[in-house]
């Protein structure tokens, strides 16, 4: 039943993520004890980290790669809710909580991810309070995106909200080159038509016309913001 | 592994560790990772498979990701678990607990799960 081979078990302090998690505040001692508590795996493109409907038994802390949270309808239409990427992390809301999960999180590409388990976690809140505000934080930032995102669907149009996609995808994966962002996401029409609640026919007509505009610019599937000022005002948003 | 499910056994087991019914079929782990959580199959079945090929299916008693959580060791094997098994999650942190607090029932956990690594 097992395999002899190198295990992966990086130390959380040596972690890309360190800095933007919720246990960066801790000291040496403490998270040297969460390296060695947690498991940490790698998860091929396609492979599911949990799946909705079932139950949560812990935290997931993305430690490199991309992972998008899904949702299935009752018409068994999937829905792209949210991509987490490294330093993010997964089933937060399920500690305080006994609901089963309500999306499925699936790796895009090779990721790595860390799990800690529900007991641990809460035992490391008793003696570490800040990590619950860390926590607090996360959720409430959560719930800002999330609260934007409705308003966005109810009250923009198909080409704002396209260009918010667009902008928002850029300030998580771009990546500056020649003047322009590169979006360090492969995604597929269909998927970006999910995620702005539209269908996949009027996200390419509005593709189309952004790159008509020259404000985007595809080669093979990967998008390049060439004027984000304009994207901004197409988005009708003012950072 | 597997151990006999007696009715007093399971009580005891259940009274310690979480169980859960799966509504949908899902990876319980993947080929090459080590299980966040061992399991044992209450009612119900898991698949197990290697190399994308099925190999067999567990039931009733069944423990699997056991000796792997504990040891740290990525499992040979995939584990699916069939819609509407139940499942009971024996973690590592309540084992360690246990361990801490309560050693007659630690070396009877580690009896009945035949836990070698720690």
């Amino acid at each position: 039943m097992f395999m002899k081979k190198e295990t992966l078990n990086h130390s959380c302090e040596h972690c890309p993520s360190k800095e933007d998690g919720i246990f960066c505040h801790l000291n040496f001692a403490e998270i040297e004890d969460i390296s060695q508590h947690k498991i940490t795996n790698k998860y091929k493109k396609g492979q599911t980290l949990f799946v909705q409907g079932t139950h949560p038994f812990g935290l997931y802390c993305i430690s490199s790669g991309n992972i998008k949270l899904t949702q299935t309808g009752v018409d068994g239409k999937e829905s792209i809710l949210r991509i987490v990427h490294a330093g993010d992390i997964l089933g937060h809301r399920s500690l305080f909580t006994d609901e089963d999960y309500g999306k499925t999180a699936t790796a895009m590409e090779d990721t790595e991810v860390c799990f800690i388990d529900k007991k641990y976690i809460l035992s490391l809140i008793e003696k570490n309070p800040s990590v619950a505000l860390n926590i607090i934080n996360k959720l409430s930032k959560d719930m800002g995106k999330a609260e934007n995102k409705l308003s966005s669907l109810h009250q923009k149009n198909v080409r704002e909200r396209l260009a918010e996609l667009l902008l928002s995808l850029k300030a998580t994966h771009g990546i500056k080159e020649n003047g322009r962002w590169r979006i360090d996401l492969k995604l597929t029409r269909e998927e970006m038509a999910t995620m702005i609640g539209t269908a996949n026919e009027t996200l390419i007509r509005f593709m189309t016309e952004f790159k008509d505009a020259d404000i985007i610019e595809q080669e093979g599937k990967v998008i390049y913001i060439k004027n984000e000022a304009e994207l901004l005002e197409w988005a009708n948003i003012h950072y | 592994m597997h151990i006999d499910l007696d009715p007093q056994l399971l009580e005891e087991i259940l009274g310690i560790f979480p169980s859960k019914k799966f509504k949908t079929q899902s990876f319980l782990y993947y080929e090459g990772q080590i299980p966040i959580s061992g399991y044992l199959i209450i009612d119900g079945s898991v698949q197990i498979s290697k190399n994308k090929k099925h190999k067999k299916v567990l039931s009733n008693g069944s423990v699997i990701g056991l000796s792997e959580l504990l040891s740290k060791i990525p499992s040979t094997i995939s584990a699916e678990v069939f819609p509407n098994t139940q499942l009971c999650f024996i973690d590592k942190s309540t084992l360690q607990e246990i361990k801490l607090g309560d050693k007659k029932l630690s070396d009877k956990l580690k009896e009945v799960f035949e836990i070698k690594h720690e």
